[in-house]
């Protein structure tokens, strides 16, 4: 049975802080793995919060492992490689989608969280 | 593109094949059906009874579609066949194509027609660069459909291939065997579809599409004949190139057939900038992609740094597998300058200001960029140097080829190179970058001190690249800050961006003009009397289209209006003997000596900015230009071109009419 929430997906470290990449953007991603919800990435200008699944979205980031999720998180995953090798897509805004993979990968404030586990 | 294969496109989808119609790629070679810069068809052969048919003619109707007739001959020197063959092939996610077999003779005939085909899933890296798979391909025949396949770990790309007639299928392709009675025909419709893209919005195009883009763009009304063909040309190939990514609403140019089929951002903002008073919404699109991956992070692997805007972006398995840096790749170092520089031009000849506002914050970044990271070594010029030594680009000007910035005696410069164009772009992109912060994003202080520096800039500039003892201004600054001192078509670039002095702007259109650089067909990219220079390379000697077109629009900036028209007129010239297409190069041979343009054996066709060229050209004749409300009209036209009428030109008046013609020196 896979986790429901942000907060539980990520057991520990920060779940929010700064991200000098998502500077002057604003959006909500759902994070989806294998059409489980884990939560959603709330982007407000150059932060970025892990928050439990629920709630209008602008994006839904679909992976197909929470290997590939954790990577994209902690901007170790660019987006076009993703796509390109079939571990995930965008559905929704993908232009804003776009902006906030790459912008993570600027600086993401979950490098040093821990994903049940399986950080880093 | 070589003279005997046949391309038809869409976008980034397009097939090249001989002037059979027939695909048989070699692993170095471009024939093939690409989509996203990977091959899904490598072979594609039609025989009946054994035989190839002999190709009769091509008709190339449109750029997504072509028809091949043909006949099965025996092989004399006389086509005595009964037999004839007409194929006919739609580019699309992939191709159709509709085979007809005619019988003409009184008796009967049993046919066994064949279709081989094969998939390599070259990456277009791979066929450039002559490289080996590491994947596993595979086939597989069912029913009626023929899947072939390339797997590397969960990298899967598929082309599947159906026909609607019964036959036999087995890995290698279709066979038929078809009676047919006398004056009788027998038809097959194929289709080939590329699955797994990274892409999936290909655009399926058809004459009323491409109607409908010229129909919108404006009416051209002239006295010498090719100009209307030129022109036609140049609109269709634009909609031709035209490709859309998915992510950004609209569609913006590709860079050229067969190699850049992709998102660049020099070539996409250059053609842009050219096609603005026909096609604006071009540039829009063009500026929001660009923006969209504007780095935000310093990755030395891809060449990339905060603000700056990319090169180029690719889709096939070496991107893919990180082998080559293009998912984008960023190592341009005019595209940043340029993405400002087509910003204002856009917002002063649209009136979009929304497109500025919603732009600022990218803006700011690209400004940034050219002080923090364009200007590696702090001496107030943006210069270049790749990070990534193993796949990046040595030269990341215009003139990318390894062997382009040399000195007169023919040795390479050292880097890091700061050539001369790069310093006027950068102090153009300032000084419009300054009217937007003045004007739309009302920051008075930003748009002075942006004022400041580029008055600093063209000040200094005309200082440390001038050569005196050749009165010109140098190809660059090596990186012993050196002058760099060929005499080259960059010059030309100066004009336009406007940092020369007025009295050295003078010295540079002489020499512009003079045998050494003016074929006669348009100004070479380095001049006859220089130590590389070779009419047939590449960035040492060719003319290229697009060069010329902003060289002319730089003249008639500066106000050497019959310099312009002359540039035009030679253009235009060798336009028509192109048959209205301009190449992406071509020959600097003499034109006293050749009389035709000599073709540059691998150049690129269609190519986005060298269709460009001929609208900059045209909006050089008329003298276009926008103040920001009016559409100024100031035409400069040499005699042969006669009486030209530009008709419902977009802009921020709405639509408006050009009218220029030609007078008599008196």
């Amino acid at each position: 049975m896979e986790t429901q929430s942000g907060e539980s997906f990520a057991q520990g470290g920060p779940l929010e802080g700064e991200a000098p990449g998502l500077a002057g953007i604003v959006g909500r991603m759902r994070l989806l793995v294998n059409d489980q919800p884990l939560g959603v990435l709330e982007v407000n200008n150059g932060r970025a919060k892990l928050v439990p699944d629920g709630g209008a979205v602008d994006v839904t980031a679909m992976c197909i492992s929470r290997d590939v999720l954790i990577r994209l998180l902690q901007g170790r995953l660019n987006p076009i490689v993703m796509a390109l090798q079939a571990e995930g897509r965008l559905q929704g805004d993908r232009e804003r989608g776009v902006k906030i993979l790459y912008g993570l990968r600027a600086g993401s404030p979950f490098v040093q969280t821990s994903f049940d586990g399986k950080d880093k | 593109m070589s003279l005997n294969t046949v391309s038809i496109l869409d976008g980034n989808s397009f097939v090249v094949s001989d002037r059979r119609g027939d695909i048989d790629a070699s692993p170095i070679d471009t024939q093939g059906l690409f989509l996203d810069d990977t091959r899904f068809l490598s072979r594609w052969i039609l025989t009946v009874n054994g035989m190839r048919p002999t190709v009769l003619s091509v008709d190339e109707q449109e750029y997504f579609q072509v028809q091949f007739f043909e006949a099965v001959t025996t092989s004399t020197i006389y086509v005595d066949s009964h037999l004839s063959v007409a194929r006919k092939r739609a580019v699309g996610k992939g191709f159709h194509e509709e085979i007809l077999v005619e019988n003409h003779d009184k008796k009967p005939m049993d046919l066994d027609i064949q279709v081989d085909v094969a998939a390599d899933f070259a990456d277009l890296f791979e066929v450039k660069d002559k490289l080996q798979k590491k994947g596993e391909l595979y086939a597989k025949a069912t029913n009626d459909r023929l899947t072939l396949g390339y797997k590397r770990d969960r990298y899967v790309r598929e082309t599947y291939i159906s026909a609607n007639q019964k036959g036999q299928v087995d890995e290698k392709g279709f066979h038929f065997k078809v009676h047919l009675p006398p004056r009788a025909s027998w038809t097959v419709s194929l289709d080939v579809q590329a699955s797994n893209r990274a892409t999936g919005d290909g655009e399926v195009r058809n004459k009323a599409n491409v109607d409908a883009w010229v129909a919108n763009a404006p009416r051209l009304v002239c006295t010498w004949d090719p100009l209307h063909l030129i022109y036609k040309r140049s609109l269709v190939d634009l909609a031709a190139l035209r490709f859309r990514t998915g992510l950004t609403g609209g569609a913006l140019p590709a860079a050229g057939l067969p190699w850049f089929m992709a998102v660049f951002g020099r070539d996409s903002l250059i053609t842009s900038f050219q096609a603005l008073p026909f096609a604006p919404e071009l540039a829009a699109t063009t500026l929001r992609t660009l923006a969209l991956f504007q780095s935000r992070q310093d990755d030395a692997f891809r060449d990339a740094e905060p603000g700056k805007i990319l090169h180029e972006l690719r889709l096939g398995e070496m991107t893919a597998f990180e082998e080559r840096p293009h998912s984008p790749y960023y190592g341009a170092a005019d595209a940043t300058m340029l993405f400002l520089i087509v910003l204002e031009e856009y917002v002063r000849w649209t009136g979009d200001q929304g497109l500025a506002r919603e732009l600022e914050r990218e803006a700011r970044a690209a400004v940034g960029w050219i002080d923090r990271y364009g200007d590696r070594d702090h001496d107030g010029y943006v210069e270049y140097e790749r990070r990534n030594k193993e796949t990046g680009l040595e030269n990341q000007c215009w003139k990318d080829s390894w062997d382009s910035i040399a000195f007169a005696d023919g040795t390479l410069a050292p880097l890091p190179r700061a050539t001369c164009e790069l310093q006027g772009y950068a102090y153009d992109a300032k000084r419009r970058t300054a009217r937007l912060a003045r004007d739309i994003w009302n920051d008075q202080g930003w748009a002075q001190q942006l004022e400041r520096e580029a008055e600093d800039l063209k000040r200094r500039f005309n200082r440390d690249f001038w050569i005196p003892e050749r009165n010109f201004f140098a190809l660059a600054l090596d990186g012993n800050k050196r002058k760099v001192d060929s005499l080259t078509s960059n010059i030309g670039h100066l004009l336009w961006s406007g940092i020369a002095d007025d009295d050295k702007a003078e010295s540079c259109v002489k020499h512009l003009m003079s045998d050494a650089l003016f074929s006669g067909w348009g100004v070479r990219t380095m001049a006859s009397s220089e130590g590389s220079y070779n009419p047939i390379g590449y960035h040492v000697g060719t003319v290229w289209p697009h060069d010329n077109s902003f060289i002319a629009w730089g003249l008639r900036q500066s106000g050497y209006r019959a310099e312009a028209a002359l540039i035009s007129r030679a253009m235009l010239e060798a336009a028509d003997l192109f048959g209205g297409r301009l190449p992406e190069a071509f020959g600097g041979f003499t034109r006293a000596d050749t009389h035709y343009p000599v073709e540059y054996p691998t150049a690129c066709s269609p190519q986005a900015w060298a269709t460009g060229a001929p609208l900059l050209l045209l909006r050089t004749l008329l003298g276009l230009e926008s103040d920001g409300t009016h559409l100024i009209v100031d035409p400069a036209i040499p005699e042969p071109l006669g009486r030209i009428e530009l008709l419902d030109i977009p802009g921020c008046w709405g639509r408006m009419d050009a009218f220029g013609r030609a007078r008599a020196a008196h």
